[in-house]
């Protein structure tokens, strides 16, 4: 009841945001949504299955130059089409990937997975004239449910047609998402998680869902990637390099990878705080490292965590 | 014979832990399998559950071969076990954890978008199960803050929701506290009729568990089959009494 | 020596220890009895630090102890063998017991120490060599229990010493412990099988849902009948 409340009124408050606020706030608003929808499936494999994977940049970066090479080179403008092919690439591209490395568990596969995201990135960078090479690859404008929006500027087609495509991407995302989470291939998952010998005993087969939820977690990744090119209309390789998948890790840390919603307070909080630190100091690497150490030592839960202990204490204190 | 196994040796590096053991289990059939400490008892329930192929021998259950095929294939034919060291799903609620079995039984796991909350077949057959088990007050529980005890019918609870033809216990009362050691023998035979559960071996070291409930039992030593006889046989074999039982028990 | 004074421990704003209070002096063999979840590993695990009472006090030879780190409790002399064993399964058994003799020095010397582990379980003389995921429940017990003598304590706290052992090796195990009682070292254990708790335990304590509710000699214990009812269940 409490959860559909905050929803409510943060869902308001999203809708009517580009209606009230400066462009600058609503612009800022659309990595937070892509990387909300990177993260809710980055949390399927780590908050639910156990895995960690260090390598997930390269599924974002599959998309946004799935984004880049059709609007550029094959005159495919259609979003609805871009972020569909975004999934397929991604679904090919992890079903070998995820079949090795969900061999291997804790820090061999998150090296396995850190290993195909640097693949990857040295393969756009080097292999300029197909992918651009350093400079990357532009994205051309996408055209949403059919139309161009051309009457728009490039500030007004990001606050409004796009922005509330976006947003009805990461809201189909997450209900697409909380359906899995609350099925019976959902309840598998955390069985894996919680003890593999265990789920093996009772007929749970730990690879092939750990490779189930490697997929799913790859094209969420890329539909993200996918959505994350447009605003600057520039892919290059620093999406695929080790330190993008690590601020997807740190994301989910900082939102808590314990509650469903986490991820996306993870990735908001990591958005805004991300601008705001940088405008003010340029070191803002030394505070988010930090804040990472703060957050291990006193806040594991993340920020979720911190929400759920105060109200049990409350709870507790009232009881 | 629904589970045979013919000279089966194990051997990790120089040591043998199984050196020729052969048995076969009976449909209908309670089994103990008794021995002292490192007589092979956990090797070879592994061995029997494929989750360790034998260095040597063979093992059939209704008539497949077995070695080493794994849990989770002989979950599907029909085997479940239960373990020595208790196993639960720390995260998982008792009710969660049950259902999770359940849905593997009916293969629904591949089930992506159905809600698992509103399956009520999967609901229902879970709370069967832990009412059947006395766990159904405590259906809510997260697993890891239950008593050990608790952990420990819980593990074997699961496994029953398998509806298995065959069940391997390993200590099932190891850490139940005497109160209730019967109680959860009891539980554990009436929820075997209820199911159609077909055979149950056991490994134990309370002999008067042993000795109440087995048709048959299998005493292991060194590796090797000492004994297999009927409880009263065993009870007059002087070997078995002086290196398992001892002397000072009733 | 011991002193545990109306303890309250709660976990997770569960109330699991209601005011337990008990004693063990020197040389004294101590059963607390119950059964399960009644609180048994509960109350161990607070008089080693694991966990912190709400109420109440826990003395050790006129030292309070509560509240201290549990590797400063057992430097001061008391030695924990948990329910699960808690052997390091990455060490051979010989090294399990040996790194008891490195933690608390001072005392007898570490191949006395050994050797007294030993004494009690010979078994484990025959697989000194073999390391945790080759032992089986009971060995593993064993050496937990083997590894707490060697830390040569004032005191040993074994939390189900007798689980999963074959019942022809228990009363050698309990003869054993029984000697080491006889040099002024005192023992409390935790015990859900009543048929466990051996012949020459001075006094029993039995907890039900967190308290007390009796405590005696053995023969005390067996003759009450209602606390026997509790202990055996309904017959």
């Amino acid at each position: 009841m409490r959860t559909a409340v905050v929803l409510g009124v943060v869902g308001a408050a999203v809708v009517v945001l580009p209606l009230v606020a400066p462009p600058y706030y609503a612009i800022l608003m659309l990595p937070f949504m892509a990387y909300g929808v990177v993260l809710l499936g980055f949390n399927l494999l780590f908050g639910y299955t156990g895995l960690v994977s260090f390598g997930h940049a390269l599924f974002i970066g599959v998309g946004a130059y799935t984004g880049a090479v059709l609007t550029t080179r094959l005159g495919v403008r259609h979003m609805e089409l871009i972020l569909p092919a975004a999934a397929l690439a991604a679904a090919v591209v992890a079903a070998p990937v995820g079949a090795l490395c969900v061999r291997y568990v804790k820090i061999y596969f998150g090296m396995l997975t850190l290993a195909f995201g640097m693949v990857f990135y040295t393969f756009l960078l080097k292999f300029y004239r197909l992918t651009g090479g350093d400079e990357g690859m532009r994205m051309l404008r996408p055209s949403l449910l059919g139309s161009e929006w051309a009457g728009f500027n490039k500030t007004a087609y990001l606050v409004g047609p796009y922005y509330y495509f976006s947003l009805a991407v990461l809201v189909l995302a997450t209900v697409v998402m909380w359906r899995i989470v609350g099925s019976p291939f959902g309840l598998c998952l955390r069985t894996i998680r919680d003890n593999p010998l265990k789920a093996e005993s009772l007929g749970v087969s730990v690879p092939r869902y750990r490779w189930s939820a490697f997929m799913i977690s790859a094209v969420y990744a890329a539909v993200g990637g996918a959505l994350l090119a447009p605003p600057t209309g520039n892919v290059d390789p620093t999406l695929a390099y080790w330190t993008h998948s690590g601020n997807v890790v740190f994301m989910v840390l900082l939102g808590g990878f314990a509650s469903f919603f986490g991820p996306l307070v993870g990735a908001f909080a990591f958005i805004f705080l991300q601008d705001t630190v940088m405008s003010v100091v340029p070191y803002w690497r030394l505070i988010f490292g930090a804040m990472l150490a703060f957050i291990v030592i006193f806040a594991p839960g993340g920020l979720m965590g911190l929400f759920a202990s105060r109200r049990a204490s409350v709870e507790a204190g009232r009881g | 014979m629904i589970l045979e196994a013919r000279d089966l040796r194990q051997r990790y590096g120089a040591y043998v832990a199984l050196d020729g053991v052969s048995l076969a289990i009976a449909e209908d059939e309670f089994v103990s399998i008794i021995g002292p400490n490192g007589a092979g008892k956990s090797t070879l329930i592994n061995v029997l559950t494929g989750v360790l192929p034998p260095s040597e021998g063979h093992v059939h259950f209704k008539g497949r071969d077995i070695a080493g095929v794994g849990p989770v294939a002989l979950a599907r034919l029909g085997m479940a076990r239960s373990f020595q060291l208790v196993q639960i799903f720390p995260e998982l609620t008792v009710a969660e954890t049950l259902q999770a079995a359940v849905v593997s039984r009916l293969g629904r796991g591949a089930r992506l978008f159905a809600s698992l909350r509103g399956d009520r077949r999967v609901h229902a057959e879970a709370m069967e199960v832990a009412e059947l088990f006395g766990l159904a007050a405590k259906a809510h529980v997260l697993a890891r803050v239950l008593p050990q005890g608790d952990k420990k019918l819980l593990d074997v609870a699961s496994a029953f929701t398998l509806r298995p033809e065959i069940i391997l216990l390993d200590e099932p009362t190891s850490g139940v506290s005497t109160a209730d050691k019967h109680a959860v023998m009891e539980i554990l035979v009436t929820a075997a009729r209820r199911i159609g559960l077909r055979s149950i071996i056991q490994v134990e070291h309370d002999m008067d568990i042993v000795f109440g409930y087995s048709d048959r039992i299998i005493a292991l030593h060194q590796g090797r089959v000492l004994a297999d006889a009927t409880p009263a046989a065993i009870r007059a074999d002087a070997r078995v009494v002086d290196t398992v039982i001892g002397r000072g028990a009733r | 020596m011991l002193r545990v004074d109306a303890v309250d421990v709660f976990i997770q704003s569960s109330h699991i220890l209601r005011r337990v209070s008990l004693e063990v002096n020197e040389g004294e063999v101590v059963c607390l009895v119950g059964r399960n979840g009644a609180g048994k590993s509960t109350t161990l695990r607070t008089i080693m630090g694991y966990l912190r009472p709400r109420a109440g006090r826990i003395r050790l030879c006129d030292e309070d102890i509560h509240g201290r780190r549990t590797h400063e409790i057992a430097r001061r002399g008391l030695a924990f063998s948990p329910e699960d064993s808690g052997i390091f399964p990455d060490l051979t058994v010989a090294e399990n017991i040996e790194i008891a003799t490195w933690t608390r020095p001072g005392g007898r010397p570490a191949a006395e120490r050994i050797e007294r582990a030993y004494t009690v379980f010979p078994a484990l003389r025959g697989y000194r060599h073999r390391k945790g995921p080759e032992m089986s429940g009971g060995e593993r017990k064993m050496l937990s229990v083997a590894r707490a003598i060697a830390l040569d304590p004032s005191m040993l706290l074994l939390d189900e010493p007798f689980e999963g052992l074959s019942p022809a090796i228990i009363p050698a195990v309990s003869r054993g412990l029984a000697e080491i009682t006889q040099q002024g070292q005192s023992i409390l254990m935790a015990e859900s099988n009543i048929h466990h708790v051996p012949g020459f335990a001075t006094r029993l304590y039995v907890i039900e849902r967190g308290e007390i509710i009796f405590d005696g000699p053995p023969a005390a214990v067996h003759a009450d009948a209602a606390t026997m009812r509790v202990i055996r269940g309904a017959a």
